[in-house]
């Protein structure tokens, strides 16, 4: 009983995401923005970053959202240039995929007001699944979404893949994924899961989630918040407006 | 009584035919005069229920060499038969893989086992029953020691011989004691005799008898042979000494002790106290085993205590002169023996059948025979089930007509006895929980699961009609006395009333189809209504499902953490029974061991039964001791022995005056 | 630099001594290869190395806490060493088929992993077993191997510490630390007051939030939803507090080599002084009720009990073996992060789980008083030393919240040529097999979560 009075007291901590609005502390290093993609050419240095998210395309700077790892190195180096915003709706639909929001939408209509998800570590640094775990803390409360976890692959409807596939987990994540019955959703979650992030080319990792599977949502960030993980889950049913990947 | 003679004469053919003829006909010959011989006895039996008792003798009446069919042994005779047809069914397909060269041991004991017991049943003095029961320890001991092909097929033929010649030595001298204060041999006036008995020498008479009977069907603690002996006997004789020979204890407690004029009340008293913990102990045992066919045995342990606690509430019934709870105690007696004889025949066929299937009787070795072996799958099923005690099969009604004999505690108004049929029927209801673990064990590690490795396939054996058809029998029995209870017992109802001395069976089915206690307005369950409506809930869903449109499957791998399915990664009937065996541990005292030899893990677990070998060393040990002393005297010497007879002789001759005082 | 003979007999002699084995990893500078034993001796590190010649004494049938560095110098490095027992692969991942090696039908191999249920890191634990209790447990991991120590070598020394937080993201302010103060001991460079300062604040912090994780995984265990759900949002405010101070909800981004990457301790005062009130409170009432909770606690005691000796034999660190009465606190020991705030060690003796909750419980306590003194001194100065490019080699340690986080650096040439991590958790797993038997199936995850530990940072 003191335990029940203990939380009762402690008043309602939830969030009103995605009903409602919420923001991140202002200097959180949500998404890196360039300030003027034609201003600095040649100026700024692109190997300021480490998992190469910074390009230079014919003339004009390009970012990368889906390498970048927040680490706000450009910003802080070339600040006339990049600026980092305490964005959180960072969950994208893959570009090159065929999946758009409406064929999502009607691929997750099956799964009703109450969606299951499967969680899986091919390779990450640890921190996504702390921060995946704590959609369910009473700040977020994913459960009042009708988010709920489940312990085995075949009551699920999402995978949700953190980390970068390292060799080892490669056939796992495969057979998990067949595991899973039909229809189901594939969210890559954290930098290292959308794009392979700093390990982009290590010769140690097989590379980002989409090379094995179909991926659906991609929640970039390292690692994301529990915001941002929402607001992708929210995206994979069709009920969240999506932006065009990396634009 | 021709038909009875008919039974003898077919089981003595068969063993001779068994004998003499050599390859495989003679064992042909001999099973399938086994099944005459059933077919027979079953006619002897209806003949015997039908008329009042019918005597032969043999030669002049002053030898007492006399057979005699009344009611108490048609019914038994009757068990028998079917259990003979039954075997001899199965036996009569391919030769089972445990048997030796042409199995014609197997068919010459079996033929042998099935003559003793009837003669047993049938006997009309104590030397012939005497000479019957011996016929069976020895017929069996034979069978296991020429036949059994178990590693500890010696030893086990020895323990089998050792307890049932202690268990044969109390009986018999129990029986020679009557036969002493009768001055005759005949059944009935050995019986006669015993109401001129004082207490003190009717107690010790009847609690010889009693351990003698109860060695056969493995009370406490007459029973550590029955697992050993049982696993390894020849299979088909395993089978029938289960579900046949068995009866001749149960036989042995009706005719002497439940029919022993009066029976004083205690011994009723006795006997539900050590039914009941024969079966919790039995059933304990039984979860814990690797061993199908031990674990089989150990359940027969577990029927055994199930069905002398309905004596015992028989006994109390005579002893207090109440002939309706006599005759319902009887009943439930007689369904219980009926349902076991069965099903536990039938479940020893059935493991053989999975055994020359898959090469192996150990439960953690098989698994995904459903697949396979339908027929076994659904007879095994239906054996586990009603030994289990599961509606609406019989091994329900048996239990519930024990334990409802159990609650009539009121009736007796004897403080003592209320609280034993309170405590016996708690520890019954606590075995019989147990029995469902037990056979779910069984059931769900041998033909659910997957195939594991290393399961040799012997496609020839297991496809046989006439397997087959001994199977169909067998479940086709435990589904019909389950489900056709009421007109079971009006069938056998001659046999229950005619020992009781009462119309205990009118009482029971009144009604049609309920089937009650003797008493009006207590409870009643109506077995086939029972049947009707599960098959009717099972259609009833499958209908449902069959309305909606079925979803689209596809078949995936076993989910095993992201692994590729291996067998071994399954649950094995140790580790299934495991919580059981923690909890019972006072009961089972389980030894665990885990060896490595060349970084490879050996792991042994057992139980270690109370009562088992060591109880017997120690129990030997003082005999040992003194026949020790003893053998300093027998050096071999011949002039020792001159001199022994010498000096006796001396002494003889001096005493000799005083002798002839006596 | 020692000879080849003499290096193992030394290290067998000084640990025979007393001395606790820390580590031993190998360095290729072509075309030698040199083996590193790294010992501690009353709290100060030494570190023994010389060069292999064709293969070396394998220390391990004397000293069980160099199984685990041994097979992996073997598996990985390709060091041949004599009279290694022979055992199934550590590091490589072993496919199905070859895990049974029990002979008995009645016992189950349960593989259980890679992909476990809930939301935990990939590693697998094959447990052999004839019902409740274990017969056998073994380790097998590095699933999530990811070439982290490859991938330092040839990164920019600026842009290094981001491959040190990607080591172990959930504690990668410690990784991060750990790794600047090996390269700055290597280059000799001198870190100001305010930036030590402020790595050890965001260290503490980083062990609040670990902490109560561990605590909150325990209470989900013992089915204590509420509970859990308290001690998770507690954790929540550290997260929220970091994020509002650092720019990262896991401090990430800030430690660079020389100091912080900007002037965080004015910010952090600021954020601190309106929020750590609250985080602490809540924090504090939250598991002070958990270790309260007689029901839960109870599911602790004697669960997953570990001898002293044990622990000290295979040279375990952090929370686990101060669970079990050895002293290991690298925060008490000369040379930390920041001098002033040495810190008293928490100390429990009976080893079991709910030891170590305690040890956590109370560290978790001593932390906020940590962040409070480091905060409040608010040292002067620059945030950051220039780096001056040098070449050298060094050791560094850090208590992160797993215990003693080890990290080697060698610059050869202005670059990184060689970093190696020996993790906290890394040191702790060995033990982890030792403290299951006797218990029973339903105690594997409070076990587990005592332990506490993190898989990215074994596998690397």
């Amino acid at each position: 009983m003191s335990w029940i009075d203990y939380g009762l007291r402690g008043g309602i901590l939830t969030t009103k995401y995605p009903k409602g609005d919420d923001a991140m502390p202002p200097d959180y290093r949500g998404e890196i923005y360039i300030i003027d993609s034609e201003r600095d050419v040649g100026e700024v240095n692109t190997g300021i970053c480490l998992s190469n998210a910074i390009t230079r395309e014919r003339r004009r700077l390009h970012i990368d959202h889906l390498r970048c790892f927040q680490c706000g190195e450009c910003a802080r180096t070339a600040p006339d240039t990049f600026r980092a915003l305490p964005k959180f709706e960072l969950a994208v639909l893959p570009q090159n995929g065929n999946a758009t929001l409406e064929a999502l939408k009607q691929r997750t209509r099956a799964f009703g007001r109450s969606v299951h998800l499967r969680h899986i570590d091919v390779g990450s640094d640890g921190s996504e699944e702390q921060e995946l775990a704590a959609i369910f803390n009473p700040f977020y409360d994913a459960n009042r979404l009708g988010i709920f976890l489940t312990a085995t692959p075949r009551h699920a409807d999402v995978l949700i893949v953190s980390g970068v596939v390292t060799k080892a987990m490669a056939r796992p994540l495969e057979y998990t994924y067949d595991a899973m019955p039909q229809p189901k959703t594939v969210i890559a979650l954290g930098t290292s899961a959308c794009s392979g992030g700093i390990f982009a080319n290590s010769p140690d990792v097989v590379g980002e989630v989409g090379k094995l599977l179909p991926v659906d949502v991609l929640i970039p960030g390292s690692p994301p918040s529990p915001l941002t993980i929402l607001h992708g889950i929210w995206l994979a049913l069709g009920r969240a407006l999506a932006r065009g990947a990396s634009q | 009584m021709t038909y009875l003679l008919d039974t003898l004469g077919l089981c003595v053919l068969g063993v001779l035919l068994s004998v003499i003829t050599p390859g495989k006909l003679g064992r042909v010959g001999g099973f399938a005069l086994l099944g005459l011989a059933g077919i027979a006895s079953l006619a002897a039996a209806l003949d015997g229920f039908s008329g009042s008792a019918q005597s032969f003798v043999l030669g002049n009446p002053q030898t007492h060499i006399a057979l005699r069919l009344d009611v108490t042994a048609a019914f038994f005779i009757g068990i028998l038969g079917l259990v003979s047809i039954i075997v001899a069914l199965f036996a009569l397909g391919p030769r089972a893989s445990d048997e030796r060269r042409t199995g014609r041991t197997a068919s010459a004991s079996s033929c042998a086992i099935l003559f003793a017991s009837i003669l047993a049943c049938s006997a009309g003095d104590i030397l012939l029953f005497i000479f019957a029961w011996e016929l069976v320890a020895l017929t069996f001991y034979w069978a296991i020691a020429y036949a059994g092909t178990d590693a500890d097929a010696a030893p086990s033929a020895y323990i089998t011989i050792a307890v049932t010649h202690i268990a044969g030595a109390c009986m018999v001298a129990a029986l020679l004691y009557l036969a002493h204060a009768a001055s005759g041999f005949a059944v009935a006036s050995v019986l006669h005799a015993g109401s001129s008995l004082a207490g003190p020498s009717a107690g010790i008479v009847l609690v010889l008898l009693l351990v003698g009977f109860g060695a056969k069907f493995g009370m406490l603690p007459m029973q550590a042979w029955l697992p050993s002996g049982y696993s390894a006997a020849p299979s088909v004789v395993a089978a029938l000494m289960a579900g046949g020979a068995l009866n001749v204890g149960f036989y042995g407690v009706m005719r002497f002790i439940v029919g022993f004029p009066n029976v004083p009340l205690w011994l009723g008293v006795v006997a539900i106290i050590t039914g009941a913990l024969s079966a919790f102990f039995g059933i304990t045992w039984a979860s814990a085993q690797l061993n199908m066919r031990r674990l089989a045995a150990f359940s027969s342990i577990e029927n055994g205590g199930i069905i002398i606690a309905a004596f015992g509430v028989a006994i109390v019934g005579e002893a207090l002169r109440q002939p309706l709870l006599v005759g319902f105690a009887i009943a439930a007696a007689f369904v219980q023996i009926a349902a076991h004889a069965v099903a536990k025949s039938t479940l020893f066929l059935a493991i053989t059948a999975i055994s020359d299937h898959c090469g192996t009787v150990m439960l953690d070795a098989l698994g995904g025979l459903s697949r396979r072996m339908r027929l076994t799958t659904i007879v095994i099923l239906l054996c586990g089930l009603s030994l289990a005690a599961l509606p609406p099969l019989a091994g329900f009604v048996g239990e519930w007509l024990v334990l409802e004999a159990l609650m009539q505690a009121f009736r007796t108004g004897n403080v003592a006895c209320e609280v034993t049929f309170a405590l016996a029927g708690a520890i019954l209801g606590i075995a019989a929980g147990i029995a469902v673990v037990t056979f779910t064990k069984l059931i769900g590690m041998s033909v659910l699961g997957a195939v594991r490795a290393d399961q040799a396939e012997n496609e020839r054996r297991a496809r046989s009609p006439l397997r087959a058809l001994g199977l169909v029998l067998g479940a086709f029995s435990i589904v019909t006395i389950g489900v056709a209870a009421a007109p079971f017992l009006r069938v056998i109802g001659p046999s229950i009333d005619g020992t009781a001395g009462a119309p205990a069976t009118n009482a029971m089915i009144g009604t049609y189809p309920l089937v009650q206690p003797t008493f009006d307005g207590f409870s009643s369950i109506s077995p086939s209504g029972l049947g009707v409506v599960l098959v009717g809930f099972v259609l009833f869903f499958w209908i449902i499902a069959r309305c909606f449109p079925r979803p689209r499957t596809r078949e995936a791998m076993v989910w095993t953490s992201g692994e590729r399915y291996r067998a071994w990664t399954q649950y094995t009937g140790t580790g299934y029974t495991n919580p059981t065996r923690v909890i019972l541990d006072a009961a089972m005292r389980t030894v665990r061991e885990v060896r490595v030899v060349d970084h490879v893990k050996t792991y042994t677990s057992y139980i270690r039964p109370y009562f088992d070998l060591p109880f017997y060393r120690a129990v030997a040990a003082p005999f040992l001791a003194i026949a020790g002393v003893v053998r300093a005297t027998q050096s071999g010497v011949i002039a020792a022995y001159l001199s022994y007879i010498l000096a006796f002789t001396i002494i003889l001759l001096i005493l000799f005056p005083s002798i002839r005082h006596w | 630099m020692m000879s080849p003979a003499s290096l193992q007999t030394t290290a067998q002699r000084r640990i025979e001594a007393g001395a606790r084995l820390a580590w031993i990893f190998a360095d290729r500078i072509a075309p030698e290869t040199i083996l590193h034993y790294v010992l501690e001796e009353e709290g100060k590190l030494h570190d023994l190395c010389g060069p292999l010649f064709d293969s070396a004494r394998a220390l391990s049938p004397c000293v069980p806490a160099a199984d685990w560095y041994e097979r992996e110098l073997t598996e990985r490095f390709d060091v041949k060493l004599d009279g290694l027992p022979k055992h199934r692969p550590l590091t490589e991942v072993v496919s199905a088929g070859q895990l049974r090696d029990v002979d008995a039908p009645e016992v189950s191999t349960v593989l259980y992993g890679p992909v476990r249920s809930g939301i935990v890191e990939s590693a697998r634990w094959i447990v052999e077993t004839a019902g409740e209790d274990f017969i056998d447990v073994y380790p097998s991991m590095f699933f999530k191997h990811r070439g982290l120590e490859d991938r330092f070598v040839s990164t920019p020394l600026p842009l290094a510490p981001f491959v040190a937080e990607h080591v172990s993201g959930a504690t990668a302010s410690s990784h991060a630390a750990a790794f600047c103060r090996a390269a700055e001991r290597a280059m000799g460079i001198d870190v100001p007051d305010r930036a030590r300062a402020t790595r050890a604040v965001l260290v503490e912090f980083e062990r609040i939030h670990q902490h109560l994780d561990s605590l909150a995984k325990l209470a989900e265990d013992g089915s204590l939803s509420v509970g859990s759900a308290q001690v998770f949002a507690a954790k929540e405010r550290v997260h929220r507090l970091l994020a509002e101070a650092t720019g990262n909800r896991f401090s990430r981004g800030v430690i660079c080599i020389g100091g912080t990457r900007f002037d965080v301790l004015t910010k952090l005062r600021e954020v601190c002084a309106k929020d750590l009130d609250l985080a602490e409170h809540h924090a504090r009432t939250a598991v002070e009720r958990l270790i309260k909770t007689q029901s839960f606690m109870d599911r602790l005691i004697g669960t997953g009990r570990l001898a002293h000796e044990l622990v000290v034999r295979q040279g375990g660190v952090g929370p686990v073996a101060r669970g079990s009465g050895v002293s290991s606190d690298v925060r008490t020991m000369d040379g930390y992060l920041y001098t002033p705030l040495l810190a008293e060690e928490a100390i429990e003796h009976n080893g079991d789980a709910v030891s170590r909750a305690l040890v956590r419980v109370a560290e978790l306590q001593r932390s906020f008083q940590l962040v409070r003194n480091a905060l409040d001194a608010n040292p002067s100065g620059a945030h950051a030393a220039p780096i001056q490019l040098r070449d050298g080699a060094a050791l560094a340690r850090v208590e992160s919240p797993q215990g003693e986080l080890l990290y080697f650096v060698r610059i050869a040439e202005g670059n990184l040529a060689r970093v190696a991590i020996r993790s906290a958790s890394y040191a702790n797993w060995p033990l982890f097999v030792p403290s299951l038997p006797g218990n029973i199936f339903t105690d594997f995850s409070f076990i587990e979560h005592s332990f506490g530990a993190s898989q990215a940072e074994v596998d690397r």
